[in-house]
């Protein structure tokens, strides 16, 4: 998986890429949360868009992130769902814990 | 059922690399010695159903491969795209669930599959080495105080996807666990 970073209006937009998958994804994904939260950065939007697949480690690690960022006093969002992941949230009531986005504008004001 | 009867006695004939190409885009993990030593493939020419056995070390470095595998076998049972990710997805579940929790990353310890599939049906089977676990007793992924736990949700997706799931312990041999789906609409 393949993640860059931006800033805009002072939300950090990570763009993923690739798989979210039990390894070397999942560490990834980690990471890039964990140096923004350790630079005190409260809002963070990961942009899922060009993620063809999520399994259950995958999950765990959004849900994971989604902790460490809440505990720190910040957000974080999801933006571009695919149908498969959105079916996935669904299915694991995940929708009911993240503020999920379409659009990155309407996203990035919402913070 | 005619382009498996063709298909399958090639790839059975295929050397050990050709199958390496085959099945994983990443030759890295798999070494023609090493699809020797920990896999082979017994294929049952069965006029009513079509079998797969497979045989993998521990290694989370397998389950791409085995997803690769999936998608092969899925698409050669004429499983139309959505069946296809739920088969990939089931079985990557279940494979490293055997993996980490059965056979706990052990590479002495092996999983067993076995994929069987007909014009109707596509089951698979997957059976560790450990002492199984009592699929009733796994805590509830939707109950609201499981919610943020960063675990425990692949078996409810894979009952989720699937038509029937059970898990049986075998003593002295192991755990099984199988799931299948109907891959017809009639």
């Amino acid at each position: 998986m393949i993640t860059t970073t931006r800033k805009v209006d002072n939300v950090n937009i990570i763009d993923l890429s690739g798989r979210i998958t039990i390894g070397e994804g999942t560490v990834i994904l980690r990471d890039a949360v964990t140096n923004l939260v350790k630079n005190q950065e409260k809002h963070i939007l990961l942009n899922l868009a060009d993620i063809s697949y999520i399994d259950s480690s995958g999950l765990g690690e959004l849900v994971r992130c989604f902790s460490t960022v809440s505990k720190d006093g910040g957000k974080l969002k999801l933006l571009s769902l695919t149908t498969k992941i959105r079916d996935l949230l669904s299915i694991t009531k995940l929708l009911t814990v993240f503020d999920v986005y379409d659009d990155e504008a309407n996203a990035i004001k919402s913070f | 059922m005619i382009t498996a009867t063709l298909l399958l006695p090639a790839i059975h004939l295929l050397s050990y690399k050709d199958l390496t190409r085959l099945l994983t885009n990443d030759k890295s993990y798999v070494t023609p010695y090493l699809v020797c030593t920990a896999i082979w493939f017994l294929i049952f020419m069965d006029p009513t159903a079509t079998t797969i056995r497979l045989r993998i070390q521990s290694s989370l470095g397998y389950t791409d491969l085995v997803e690769n595998l999936t998608n092969n076998l899925t698409h050669l049972a004429a499983c139309n795209s959505d069946l296809v990710y739920s088969f990939e997805m089931a079985v990557r579940e279940i494979v490293i669930n055997a993996m980490q929790h059965g056979n706990q990353l052990d590479p002495n310890k092996y999983v067993s599959m076995q994929y069987r599939f007909d014009s109707e049906n596509f089951e698979v089977q997957v059976r560790d080495e450990g002492k199984g676990f009592d699929v009733e007793r796994l805590p509830d992924p939707l109950d609201p105080e499981n919610l943020l736990k960063p675990s425990g949700r692949g078996i409810f997706l894979v009952r989720s996807f699937m038509d029937n799931f059970s898990v049986t312990h075998i003593p002295d041999k192991g755990t099984e666990v199988r799931f299948d789906k109907r891959i017809t609409s009639s």
